[in-house]
């Protein structure tokens, strides 16, 4: 197993690994710590790929399955995580391809009433509309770079390794994205005024 | 100075710094990097506000996303895996996984069906001006000739969807005069003196399994 950056003893990575050993060998409990470990940001990131809270829901355990079942092919080559979230856009690619284009009756369930007010709700809703309607402007592959630079921080080099793709495209994607996403909030600064 | 850094002059530095400024801002460049981008952006006002930009736009982006509970998650998960391991001790029919749950198998069944109703509606919606009331034909008929300019023939592939199609004709101006024959192949009339890139441009488009033109080489 090679040496990868963050990969010492007590880091979150050497956790995380050992965690993986173990469910190499078939522990279920190390399996539910790591599923509790990315579900987080796991979900964030394929309901942003496929703007459809419970298909993000079904692809997450297709992914964490995958994970179950392949753990010992990991090779330490990259990051632990740089592997799952590939392991979660292949399988988000898949599933955008059944469900293409959601419909909004689905994302309308994206607020959570159970931890916010009416209101909140309301204002979580509108949120979530106002960042979807700027997102979706952007490419599946544009959106992914911008989400897992922004919000889930990977390297441009570890996001061409879950994306599959060079590191210069990675670097043009986010710079489409940007330059598009500026004029998108221009927009709705405008509207808003 | 630092021999590892490649010196660039001064537009190619400030591009390559404005195109690594999102990672910049995320803390993961390397140490080379870090220290180029630190020392442009100290004397470079664009680069500045370009990074102030970015800033914003993240807090714009960073909407509340509610997860739901994740022992409920962990116990589905958990199903599944179980009824995995027991599947697999018989024969395995198909593959485990997304796409054999319950639920996205009846995703899978609404999208299917709204695909072939959306593809159906388009195929009326934009065969109805041309055909009129016309005879009726079946699917596997000769296909006339009826407009002036380009055709040619066009099919998608099953998994494509009705905004795929659209903006691969859109894109070469095309519209459908006929079909589709029963092998799903459409008729498509581009502006004159276009079959030939038409075909280029719909031949690189994912969603189309075959473009070819109907132009015959005029004899000399």
């Amino acid at each position: 197993m090679s040496v990868v950056e963050g990969a010492d003893e007590c880091s979150p990575e050497a956790e995380e690994r050992a965690l993986l050993a173990r469910v190499c060998a078939g522990d279920r409990t190390a399996f539910e710590s790591l599923y509790r470990c990315y579900r987080p940001r796991l979900l964030r990131f394929l309901a942003r790929t496929l703007w459809s809270p419970a298909a993000a829901e079904e692809v997450l355990n297709d992914t964490m399955l995958v994970v179950w079942r392949r753990a010992d092919t990991f090779n330490g080559s990259c990051k632990l995580s740089t592997w799952i979230f590939a392991i979660a856009y292949r399988t988000a690619l898949k599933a955008r391809r059944i469900l293409d284009d959601p419909s909004d009756e689905v994302v309308q369930d994206e607020a959570d009433e159970s931890t916010a007010g009416p209101e909140g709700v309301v204002i979580a809703a509108q949120q979530a509309a106002a960042v979807r309607r700027m997102l979706e402007g952007l490419p599946a592959e544009q959106r992914a770079v911008v989400e897992l630079t922004y919000f889930q921080d990977f390297s441009y080099r570890e996001i061409a390794a879950v994306l599959c793709c060079p590191v210069d495209t990675v670097k043009t994607r986010m710079f489409h994205a940007r330059r598009k996403l500026r004029l998108l909030l221009d927009a709705q600064k405008k509207e808003i005024a | 100075m630092n021999n590892s850094i490649v010196q660039l002059d001064g537009p190619a530095q400030h591009e390559a710094v404005q195109r690594l400024l999102p990672w910049h801002l995320n803390g993961t460049l390397g140490s080379v990097e870090r220290v180029r981008v630190e020392k442009h952006l100290a004397e470079c006002p664009l680069c500045q506000s370009d990074l102030e930009e970015q800033r914003e736009l993240m807090q714009a982006l960073d909407a509340p996303h509610a997860a739901g509970s994740a022992e409920q998650g962990f116990a589905g998960l958990m199903r599944r895996l179980d009824e995995d391991e027991q599947s697999a001790a018989g024969p395995r029919t198909r593959a485990a996984g997304v796409w054999s749950s319950p639920h996205f198998s009846r995703w899978f069944a609404v999208a299917a069906v709204a695909q072939c109703a959306a593809i159906a509606l388009l195929a009326v919606v934009l065969h109805w001006p041309v055909e009129g009331d016309g005879p009726y034909r079946t699917l596997s008929a000769a296909m006339p000739v009826r407009t002036s300019g380009d055709q040619l023939v066009v099919a998608f592939h099953d998994d494509a969807s009705l905004g795929e199609m659209r903006r691969a004709l859109s894109a070469v101006g095309g519209r459908i005069v006929d079909g589709p024959t029963a092998d799903g192949v459409l008729v498509i009339a581009v502006p004159p003196g276009s079959a030939g890139p038409a075909v280029t441009a719909l031949r690189a488009q994912l969603a189309v399994r075959l473009a070819e033109s109907l132009v015959l080489a005029r004899p000399r």
